[in-house]
């Protein structure tokens, strides 16, 4: 079953096999959801976000266009933030200056963790955006570009000056 | 030497994504380098808390999800039906697709067991779809006249991890009667990869007494001989004989020929 | 005057010349054109659908053989420009009974070859968007221009060289020598999965395949390098048992 590609089964989902829909919900809703948590900082909002992307993947399976399963549906997330930011906040209408909400004060919320969201907030979005989508491995530089905009060369330069700098703020601030 | 960090290496050789080379480089240059092996350190830390740091959704994502997909398939349902027979009586349509639901309503509520088997029987008949179109679409390619595209058949074999031997029969054909050289020798390449099946290796042996090209000759030999296969001695002997064969070709069997015989 | 006079007798000349060596034939319903030679052989295009076979205006038959026709192992001479021209289905297949001298043939640029080199001739192919399959099965070398179209080209003891054209087909490429190299000239923007292999040559190459140097041609370490480029492609092999491997931005 695991060599039967996103792709494919997307495919099956646009021609109507609405059941195929679970198999890319178990491979990937982690990983959405981690996306959009690690940028809002919110697990109630990364929740509802989540949810809103599958529903998006559900409404929209006709638009699919073969192309990588994982740019379409981290162009998704990534519109979810930005609606959800721009219908909250009506004075800003870009992810650019999307507020961050500081760290929670959960009480599962580990130490490492807290360290690491606060690390990720002294960053610009765009860069945020980028380390995170970087991390999940499966998401290649190609991939990358694609979903932000840019140019795989370009995106890996940056990637690798980012994680540098993320880096040093998290072990700064332990 | 100390000028040259490879900080920016790091995170790629973290991620194993150098190749050989540059990884030999990378850690030739660590061995000697103080910063670059703390920064390496540092690095590895940080990713560490990066991957365990994933928060876990609550159950209610799952199940909303699900709820969701249902509706999803009920108003599919139901935009067929009503398209499907317009001019039938409305009645009969209004109990069709109360009936529909009734019965969606009732898969949905046979439990998540039924379901998960449902998509595992469609998983497995799609990937029966696909590997039977696949093997069809090749064994075509592989008669066509054009030998880019007979090339094309052959490169389909990426695509099987155990292709059956009606595959392996097909391609053994193209590197033993193939007019075109690269044809054959690109079947040379898909079929080095399948040298445990015994049709290969008989294949290897046929292919050997017969080609005339020598890059293929040679790749044949380099094959047999890491198979360690003994019947191939006699083929070599016979090259080694006649006159046409090439220099570099005789040399390489000279070479080899002790190890198998 | 004499100039002028000069100027009209040859042109006179050159017309008679030319008109007794053209042959042409043509090619509605007709996939493949194979040709088949010894000696160098030349395919240009043109524009009109049809094969046209020049053999310049130096060949004369000899005086003995007048009122006789040219038999060579292909067939018989039935075109009077030494070549036997034959249709097989949706095939035509030409062959160049001359074993010395070579000939240029023009075809229309869509078309599908095929051409084989069975002794020491040279294989030049320029041009062309359809199929080309290029055999120089002895001595000669294989030279392709500008060609857009899928190419299986295989040499033994001569050089392969190949510029590329806009690649945009998803047919693979495939261009394979054992003693010759193997000089491949690629527009630096195209898509393409690359499969580079020699036994006992170097590769070189401008592309973005890893590599340790960061100037000119550089030489690439291992013996089989697969790289993806632009995203990825059409699948372009190429591979000399013996030779050196060139792959240029063009």
């Amino acid at each position: 079953m695991e060599t039967l590609s996103d792709e494919m089964i997307m495919q099956k989902v646009s021609e109507g096999n609405l059941d195929l829909l679970k198999i890319l919900f178990d491979r990937h809703h982690k990983h959405v959801y981690n996306f959009l948590y690690k940028m809002s900082g919110d697990r109630m909002l990364a929740e509802d976000l989540t949810q809103d992307v599958f529903y998006k993947l559900i409404k929209y399976r006709n638009s699919y266009n073969n192309g990588s399963f994982l740019s379409w549906m981290f162009t998704i997330a990534r519109n979810s933030l930005k609606t959800y930011y721009t219908r909250n906040h009506k004075s800003h209408d870009d992810i650019e200056v999307l507020a961050y909400q500081a760290v929670e004060e959960e009480n599962d919320t580990s130490e490492n963790n807290a360290h690491l969201q606060y690390a990720l907030s002294q960053l610009d979005p765009y860069d945020r955006e980028l380390v995170i989508l970087n991390r999940y491995r499966e998401i290649k530089y190609d991939d990358l570009a694609e979903i932000m905009g840019s140019t795989p060369g370009a995106v890996k330069t940056r990637v690798c000056r980012i994680l540098k700098k993320l880096k040093n703020i998290y072990l700064e601030s332990i | 030497m100390e000028k040259n960090h490879v900080f920016d290496q790091i995170p790629d050789y973290l991620d194993g994504n150098l190749n050989k080379s540059a990884e030999a480089e990378f850690e030739k240059h660590l061995e000697q380098c103080a910063d670059c092996q703390k920064e390496l350190e540092e690095m590895k830390t940080f990713f560490n808390v990066f991957e365990e740091e994933v928060p876990t959704p609550s159950d209610r994502l799952k199940a909303k999800f699900e709820s969701t997909l249902e509706q999803e398939k009920i108003n599919q349902g139901k935009v067929v039906q009503l398209e499907a027979k317009p001019s039938s009586n409305w009645i009969g349509n209004i109990l069709k697709i109360a009936a529909s639901i009734a019965l969606l309503v009732a898969a949905f509520q046979m439990g998540s067991l039924f379901q998960q088997r449902k998509v595992n029987e469609d998983i497995a008949q799609l990937q029966d779809e696909t590997n039977q179109m696949k093997q069809t679409a090749m064994l075509s390619l592989m008669e066509n006249q054009s030998a880019s595209k007979r090339i094309q058949g052959v490169n389909y074999i990426e695509e099987f991890e155990q292709p059956d031997e009606a595959i392996i029969q097909a391609l053994a054909n193209r590197l033993l009667y193939d007019e075109n050289d690269n044809v054959r020798m690109t079947a040379f390449e898909a079929l080095v990869k399948f040298t445990s099946s015994e049709t290969v290796k008989t294949t290897f042996i046929n292919a050997l007494e017969q080609e005339k090209n020598p890059s293929i000759q040679v790749a044949i030999i380099q094959a047999l001989v890491q198979i360690q296969e003994k019947k191939a001695a006699e083929p070599m002997k016979k090259l080694l004989e006649k006159e046409d064969t090439q220099p570099f070709i005789k040399d390489q069997i000279r070479a080899v020929l002790p190890s198998i015989t | 005057m004499r100039k002028f006079t000069f100027i009209l007798m040859a042109l006179f000349v050159g017309t008679i010349a030319r008109a007794q060596s053209d042959y042409t034939k043509s090619l509605n319903g007709i996939q493949w054109v194979k040709i088949e030679s010894k000696t160098d052989i030349v395919v240009k295009t043109h524009s009109s659908n049809e094969l046209l076979i020049k053999s310049g205006p130096e060949v004369k038959t000899p005086e003995r053989a007048k009122g006789l026709k040219l038999v060579g192992e292909g067939g018989t001479d039935n075109t009077n420009v030494g070549f036997s021209v034959v249709q097989d289905g949706n095939t035509l297949i030409v062959y160049n009974l001359r074993k010395s001298k070579g000939a240029e043939i023009y075809l229309p640029a869509s078309q599908n070859i095929a051409v084989k080199s069975t002794w020491n001739g040279d294989i030049e192919i320029d041009g062309f968007s359809g199929e080309i399959e290029a055999d120089a099965q002895l001595n000669g070398g294989v030279k392709l221009l500008n060609v857009n179209g899928p190419v299986t080209a295989n040499s033994l003891n001569g050089e392969l060289e190949v510029v590329f054209g806009k690649v945009t087909q998803d047919s693979p490429i495939s261009l394979y020598s054992t003693n010759g190299a193997v000089d491949v000239s690629l527009p630096s923007n195209t898509p393409a999965n690359l499969a580079l292999s020699t036994l006992n040559g170097n590769v070189y190459t401008d592309f973005e395949v890893k590599s340790e140097d960061k100037n000119g041609l550089k030489s690439v370490l291992g013996r089989n390098i697969k790289a993806s480029i632009n995203g990825g492609g059409v699948k372009i092999s190429m591979k000399s048992t013996n030779g050196n491997m060139y792959l240029r931005k063009k």
